[in-house]
């Protein structure tokens, strides 16, 4: 087990560079200059010229990589463009942020859509499945962006339960504008939950040892939750895994529109701004976190299902 | 001998989109106390549905349980609450399912899986129960130090022990085998009928074999049902129906056994399919396939007739409305 983990963290030294390199690539291909941008549209050449050696933005692209490489290696993102202060510092601020929103939402997605995808498959095709197949379907095509404001405009606007935007003080003030932004991350998780959820509980339940328990004569809550639900909670936990990346990464929309001061919005103004130090920063980072919720999850499948335990401890793994 | 359970006119059908299907038609069978009974039947014939039937598994939709009496010394089943029903099952009856691959929970240890069970209908501690699931595992001959191991670890054959022991541990008065040694390979097979054997004995438990194999049949039991089409068609003792068969269609399973000692060219099968039990035809169910059959049996149904006491046939030739001689002469 231990050597799979040590082999898993080996692998995220390519994910990293192959992420980084891109970034990279796409942050020089795209059009505007960063010194021009710092110095504004009325700087003179010399000045702008300066501040690219400065920069160091005159060498090529590719001693430009490798610099940002090493400087990594010793843990070193750099400082940004804009301010002037270390990259790593604004990202160690934001983060917590954006790690409180994922959790809320994956939360608000947990707690709603396994019950909800259990009680859909169990009683499949009754009324209560027909709707939250079609309420499911709506949730997951809304767009973050939409649903926000939606939400913002009925509990912020029209009955002034939460505040619209920001972040409060103090725990009270926290919870209560973190519930807006929660729901709408969660929402679409929530959905896919729950479909997920169905849909693997119904392979399960027309398994021989579902007959075999009912055959021993347990209660029927005893069947749904020890025999079916454990063995259908493979694919959710994958579910549930790849899309609490996506909210760590991803809530760029979310944090946008309730202005929370998270990751995902500080990607958003350092792209705008063409300050590459950050951008790359938070690259970095979120796909190092992606990594190790993936990690986490594989690690899960094990403690679930015995089957996957033995093929890690054999060594058989693919991944 | 008195009669542990008695399945009275059980009649149970599915609702799918291409029709009914009416899997059991008007099914009487009666299992005598530490008894061995055979239920004998191709696939499709409606085993399985009488077996889930008496257990009251039947899955409802698309199931339905139209009529019958299923009597469990003499308490009939289909009128418990499904509190009660649940206090049957696995304490009273209990049963085996056709495939060990895929009938044990596979993110279960075997040991939580039989231990399950006696927490469930044994009053006694959780440890004590550890200890009789370690007992019965010891009794299918598997170590119990593999109690904390998974069913992936297992066999073919050691999951039917381990499942034997599952239906066993609550010392249950009748025991419903489904097809229990189909999917096993024919070693295996006389080994764990060979266990099933001894410990029906040691327990003395009445059992409910199914099964499509005539030989496990004459090995192993003292009554046999034969089905057909949801519908038994002939029931007596081993000896009445091996050496004294009436039905045409038992006479067809018994001449489809190859026979080592004959010296024949082919295997001779009944001819045809068995009828599509959404649309079963009038009459005779047989009929379509049997040699002998006449207009009567085309357009009647035939009773239950007796040959002996215990001998039980549904033919127009035991009535004397046919007769065998009219084929046999050309």
């Amino acid at each position: 087990m231990s050597k799979y983990i040590i082999k898993r963290f080996l692998m995220l030294i390519p994910v990293l560079l192959g992420a980084t390199f891109f970034v990279f690539c796409i942050m020089d291909m795209s059009p505007g200059d960063p010194a021009v941008i710092i110095l504004g549209p009325d700087a003179s050449p010399e000045n702008i010229a300066d501040l690219k050696v400065e920069l160091g933005l005159d060498k090529p692209l590719m001693v430009r990589y490798f610099n940002f490489i090493g400087n990594l290696i010793k843990g070193d993102l750099g400082t940004s463009y804009k301010n002037n202060i270390s990259v790593m510092d604004q990202i160690r601020d934001k983060l917590p942020n954006t790690f409180l929103l994922a959790l809320s939402g994956m939360l608000v997605a947990v707690v709603v859509g396994i019950p909800v995808g259990i009680i859909s498959a169990k009683k499949q095709y009754s009324v209560f499945d027909n709707v939250t197949m079609v309420v499911t379907l709506i949730l997951a095509a809304s767009p973050a962006f939409w649903l926000g404001l939606m939400l913002v405009l009925l509990f912020s606007l029209n009955l002034g339960w939460f505040p619209s935007s920001g972040m409060g003080s103090g725990f009270g003030g926290v919870i209560k504008s973190l519930i807006l932004p929660a729901i709408t991350v969660g929402s679409n998780t929530a959905a896919l939950v729950a479909r997920m959820t169905r849909s693997s509980m119904l392979e399960v339940i027309r398994q021989d040892y579902i007959d075999t328990a009912r055959a021993k004569g347990l209660k029927e809550s005893v069947i749904t939750y020890k025999h079916m639900l454990k063995n259908a909670l493979i694919p959710i936990i994958t579910v549930v895994g790849l899309q609490f990346g996506v909210l760590l990464g991803g809530s760029v929309m979310t944090e946008t529109v309730f202005s929370w001061p998270g990751v995902g919005r500080f990607v958003v103004e350092a792209i705008k701004t063409k300050d590459i130090p950050s951008v790359l920063g938070s690259v970095v980072v979120l796909c190092i976190l992606f990594s190790f919720v993936n990690l986490f999850v594989d690690i899960l499948y094990a403690y679930v299902d015995p089957r996957i335990k033995s093929q890690y401890k054999a060594g058989r793994s693919s991944k | 001998m008195t009669k542990l359970l008695e399945v009275k006119n059980l009649t149970i059908c599915y609702k799918t989109d291409l029709g009914v299907v009416n899997a059991l038609n008007d099914v009487s069978i009666s299992v005598e106390e530490g008894k061995t009974f055979g239920l004998v039947g191709e696939t499709g014939a409606g085993k399985t549905t009488l077996a889930k039937g008496i257990m009251r598994l039947t899955p409802i939709p698309p199931g339905d349980v139209k009529s019958g009496q299923i009597l469990y010394n003499g308490k009939d089943l289909m009128k418990l609450e499904e509190a009660e029903i649940r206090k049957i099952r696995g304490k009273h009856i209990s049963m085996i399912f056709q495939d060990p691959m895929t009938s044990l929970n596979p993110v279960m240890t075997v040991g939580d899986q039989i231990a399950e069970v006696v927490i469930n209908h044994e009053n006694i501690s959780v440890k004590d129960a550890y200890v009789k699931t370690n007992e019965m595992l010891e009794l299918v001959e598997i170590p119990s130090e593999r109690s904390s191991e998974y069913p992936h670890q297992f066999s073919g054959g050691m999951k039917q022990r381990v499942i034997i022991a599952m239906a066993l541990a609550c010392n249950p008065k009748l025991l419903i085998a489904d097809e229990p040694t189909t999917a096993l390979d024919v070693t295996i097979q006389a080994q764990v009928l060979e266990m099933m054997k001894e410990l029906k004995n040691k327990f003395n438990t009445s059992v409910l074999l199914i099964t499509h194999d005539l030989g496990v049949v004459a090995q192993n039991c003292d009554d046999v049902a034969v089905i057909y089409a949801g519908e038994v068609v002939e029931s007596g003792t081993v000896r009445d129906i091996f050496k004294n068969m009436k039905h045409p269609y038992t006479e067809g399973l018994f001449a489809s056994i190859p026979n080592i000692a004959e010296d024949v060219r082919r295997l001779k099968p009944i001819d045809g399919l068995m009828p599509d039990p959404t649309s079963l035809p009038k009459g005779c169910k047989f009929h379509t396939r049997c040699k002998y059959a006449q207009d009567v049996c085309r357009n009647e149904h035939p009773k239950m007739t007796l040959v002996n006491d215990r001998h039980i046939v549904r033919c127009f030739i035991q009535e004397n409305l046919v007769s065998r001689r009219d084929i046999d002469e050309k």
